[in-house]
């Protein structure tokens, strides 16, 4: 006896291919140190792409937007008016 | 569209059922069209089997895939009696009804999903 298939007379749709599926290399963007870290002057602070993070007190901007201080000391997430958002370190005491 | 093609011997009775095509009703797992005709012709294989007592894989060859085709020879000749040869093209006849009336049907637009041709054979079966 023959087993039924059931469909067989079914067209199977090919599997498509698609013209997406490239990525590129993740930038592992980002704040690299957090609110209230100790750190040594030279420090990166911030990876980003423009300015979403503004540099604060004692914090330089490198060609690329990254944050970094410039001095040893706490860091300091602020806010600059209603929207903006800067970054500063404070010598620790 | 399948295209289901039946051979008659010169004595009018049905020798062969050869089908292929995609109903193209649905996707695959949905289409109703082509199971029904995968049920009509596996039931021809396997109940030439019953009748005949020769295996429906003896008498049939299923292809499956994009170029589908699937085909079932009643083998008359191999069939003693005169009353097995009749019960065999007596199930060919049913199943042979089974198509036109699947070819009957089309969807609301009239789209036809089966069509049945018929040839006849120059040479006559034993």
């Amino acid at each position: 006896m023959l087993k039924l298939n059931l469909q067989l007379f079914a067209h199977k749709k090919g599997m498509g291919s698609t013209k997406n599926g490239r990525d590129s290399e993740s930038k592992r963007l980002g704040a690299k140190k957090g609110d209230g870290q100790f750190v040594v002057a030279g420090n990166i602070l911030v990876r980003q792409r423009g300015t979403k993070i503004h540099p604060g007190k004692n914090v330089g901007i490198g060609s690329d937007d990254t944050l970094y201080t410039k001095i040893d000391g706490r860091v300091k997430y602020e806010r600059v008016g209603s929207s903006k958002k800067q970054v500063s370190v404070y010598p620790a005491e | 569209m399948i295209t289901v093609k039946i051979v008659r011997d010169t004595k009018r009775r049905i020798t062969g059922m050869f089908m292929k095509g995609h109903a193209g009703y649905a996707r695959h797992g949905k289409d109703i069209v082509c199971s029904s005709a995968s049920t009509l012709i596996y039931t021809l294989a396997n109940s030439i089997e019953t009748i005949c007592g020769v295996a429906a894989e003896d008498i049939s060859r299923i292809v499956p895939g994009n170029d589908v085709m699937a085909e079932v020879i009643i083998p008359y000749d191999r069939i003693k009696d005169e009353g097995g040869k009749d019960r065999a093209s007596v199930v060919a006849e049913t199943i042979y009804t089974g198509f036109i009336t699947l070819a009957s049907a089309t969807n609301s637009n009239g789209k036809k999903y089966i069509e049945v041709k018929e040839e006849t054979e120059k040479h006559t079966e034993v």
